[in-house]
């Protein structure tokens, strides 16, 4: 396999990795929010 | 009571319900809406009947789902009354009697709705200050919403009038008005006086206790969070310059209420962190990607340009089996790039495959949409196209195939050349001579000038001045292509007057002449010079010399099919019939079989029966060799040598040497 072709393969799996990232990102994010939310109208 | 038997046939069932700052407040049920409603005084201070109602009319025309809707304005016994709809529920401040809290969450809910009734209420024309935002005059409906009533003090329409203030709710500045009346116009009140007000109504329902001139901002932020206290400490602060400028900028303040607390911000900030991170990466990973296909871009034209170099040195060598697998290996590659398609154009010419040249450049290279067709290089794929035209005979396309490349930015002095060569076998001489004389001005070189008229020259038939022209040229140039062009157009004008050894004179000379990289056409020729002369001379010295060419051409791997079938040819006629074999098994294990194989071991065959004695002759193998040549010959293809070898065949049989 050629240096061109390994470079486009780390590329590609690294930009689905950081779109996976930035899903599961704002999910976790947005679960911390209402459980915050949440927690300061209970207060 | 006043006397409202006026009003009655519109109004039952009056009751007074309260006496509030502005004056008595009746519910009544109108008969017409057929809903119930409030009769509230108004305290008229001073004005003047049209006063209120142009008051009256401005409230009418206010709808806000937090605000009672006014519907009429009435005048009886000298006191006004507004009619306003009937708000259900409680006012906070009976709530706060009760002793009821509030959470934060609902505070804010609440504070939210109040604002944007005050934000509708400041953006009317002239902007109307309610002036009176206190629980009492806050109602909270069964809907769990908020309503502000109470508008008597809220008449502000020149800036300057003021009915009263409240204690504890009402801002420093509408104090200082209102206890200040007979100073009118020294200070005015805006719309950040209701602004106060709501932060101190929201600070007792948030503490259950009235602000007073200063508040407890520690209390509140025990009672509800640090950030809420810090919104009601900014709308309450005494110097109305650092409030909310509007009800809208409040609204949105505690609209953000919850991002201002430290737990929210380090989660918000977390998150900002992890998501710039990624979004990092993910340039990173896009710089990669781009890297990745440059490299893959320059890989690929590496490759290509190797396979092209490859092309070109087997191209020059002779190696055209290798040469076109180079080729399709090259368009395969990068089918848009020219260069691969001009050095097959240019092998297919070497190899005198003219027609094939042609449909080549017309098919592959003029209807392939990968092409850019406006590549100076197509130029110079059309000047072979017009050289295999010319090869051919065909002068006509030839010239068209000319005036295209042109079109395309074949400026070339030298294609100037060869289209004047082409004019003048043509027959359009003036203009061979126009179009040399314009190679001329592109800069033709005085050797290409001689070669041109030469050509013209050969053109007419005018041997000795083509002869002449081709000499000087081959003295002239240093380019070694030029003068193989010129030694070669010498020899077919003497072949063209039948002057054999003279061929061979000249091709024997540029042999001697030339560097070998330029000597196959020569090499070629010269050989078929050899045979023709011992053909017509029978000196078998002619057929040897055709001999030893034919191995150097081997040698140099520049032989072809024709090569060998010349050499198995020659050996025969040597009476080398071993070796002529051998040289067609040769053939036949580089080119594959063909009917001219077979003729040619037939003939061979019959050569080495007729050298035995009558009784030990056998012809079967001949007869074998003889099939097999007819299988595959097609008989559109007339070939002479194969109807001498039926007519053969037939004497063979007649002489019943077959059995």
């Amino acid at each position: 396999m050629s240096l061109g072709m390994i470079f486009v393969i780390i590329g590609i799996v690294g930009i689905l990795l950081s779109i996976l990232g930035l899903g599961i990102e704002s999910a976790l994010f947005r679960r911390r929010q209402r459980r915050l939310i949440k927690e300061m109208e209970d207060e | 009571m006043p006397d409202f038997s006026q009003i009655a046939s519109t109004y039952t069932g009056i009751q007074k319900i309260g006496e509030g700052s502005g004056g008595i407040v009746y519910k009544a049920y109108h008969e017409r809406l057929k809903i119930p409603v409030v009769l509230k005084e108004v305290k008229h201070m001073g004005k003047t009947l049209a006063t209120s109602r142009q008051e009256v009319d401005i409230l009418k025309n206010l709808k806000h789902p937090y605000l009672p809707q006014v519907y009429d304005f009435l005048e009886l016994d000298g006191s006004i009354y507004t009619v306003m709809s009937f708000i259900p529920g409680k006012s906070f401040q009976t709530l706060l009697d009760e002793g009821q809290h509030f959470s934060q969450a609902e505070l804010i809910i609440w504070a939210r709705q109040l604002l944007s009734a005050l934000h509708y209420l400041h953006t009317q024309t002239p902007p109307i200050i309610h002036s009176d935002i206190k629980p009492a005059n806050l109602m909270l409906t069964p809907q769990g919403n908020i309503c502000l009533i109470d508008f008597n003090i809220s008449f502000f329409l020149d800036g300057k009038t003021l009915l009263g203030y409240t204690h504890g709710y009402s801002s420093p500045e509408q104090k200082r008005v209102a206890m200040s009346r007979e100073h009118k116009g020294v200070e005015t009140i805006d719309v950040k006086t209701d602004i106060y007000s709501v932060g101190a109504t929201f600070y007792h329902l948030a503490t259950g206790t009235k602000m007073g001139d200063a508040g407890d901002f520690a209390l509140l932020s025990q009672c509800t969070s640090e950030a809420f206290s810090r919104v009601i400490e900014k709308a309450t602060s005494k110097n109305k310059n650092t409030r909310y400028a509007s009800a809208l900028k409040m609204f949105a303040a505690l609209g953000n209420i919850r991002k201002q607390d430290q737990r929210y911000r380090h989660l918000t900030s977390q998150h900002h962190f992890i998501q710039t991170m990624l979004v990092l990466v993910m340039a990173v990973s896009i710089v990669v990607v781009g890297y990745g296909f440059h490299s893959l871009q320059l890989e690929r034209t590496q490759s290509y340009n190797l396979l092209v170099e490859s092309q070109m040195t087997n191209r020059e060598n002779g190696q055209y089996d290798a040469e076109n697998t180079n080729y399709l290996q090259a368009i395969a590659l990068k089918p848009e790039s020219i260069e691969a398609y001009y050095q097959h154009a240019c092998a297919l010419y070497e190899q005198e495959k003219y027609q094939e040249c042609i449909d080549f450049v017309n098919y592959d290279v003029n209807q392939n949409e990968k092409l850019d067709l406006t590549n100076p290089r197509v130029a110079d794929i059309g000047y072979i196209q017009a050289n295999s035209y010319f090869e051919l005979g065909d002068y006509e396309h030839a010239i068209t195939a000319y005036e295209k490349l042109f079109t395309i930015g074949g400026f070339y002095a030298s294609y100037y050349r060869d289209y004047a060569i082409t004019l003048a076998y043509a027959g359009n001489l003036e203009k061979a001579n126009d179009v040399l004389a314009q190679a001329i001005d592109y800069g033709l070189t005085d050797d290409s000038v001689y070669f041109a008229k030469g050509e013209i020259s050969a053109s007419q038939n005018m041997r000795d001045d083509a002869l002449k022209n081709f000499e000087l040229c081959i003295e002239e140039t240093e380019d070694t292509d030029l003068k193989a062009r010129a030694y070669l157009m010498s020899a077919k004008l003497y072949e063209r007057f039948n002057e054999n050894a003279k061929i061979r004179e000249i091709l024997l000379e540029a042999k001697d002449v030339l560097p070998m990289s330029s000597q196959l056409m020569i090499l070629q020729k010269l050989i078929q010079a050899d045979i023709d002369l011992g053909d017509t001379t029978g000196q078998t010295s002619y057929y040897e010399e055709a001999v030893t060419l034919s191995e150097s051409l081997i040698s140099q791997k520049w032989a072809t099919r024709t090569t060998y079938n010349n050499l198995a040819i020659l050996h025969q006629k040597l009476g080398q019939l071993d070796e002529a074999e051998a040289s067609l098994e040769t053939m036949k294990d580089l080119y594959g079989e063909d009917y001219n194989l077979y003729k040619r071991y037939a003939f061979i065959e019959l050569d080495r029966q007729a050298l035995k004695e009558n009784l030990e002759r056998d012809y079967a193998q001949f007869a074998a060799y003889y099939e097999k040549a007819m299988a595959l010959y097609d008989g559109n293809n007339e070939d002479a040598e194969m109807a001498l070898l039926q007519t053969q065949y037939a004497q063979v049989q007649e002489g019943g040497w077959l059995s």
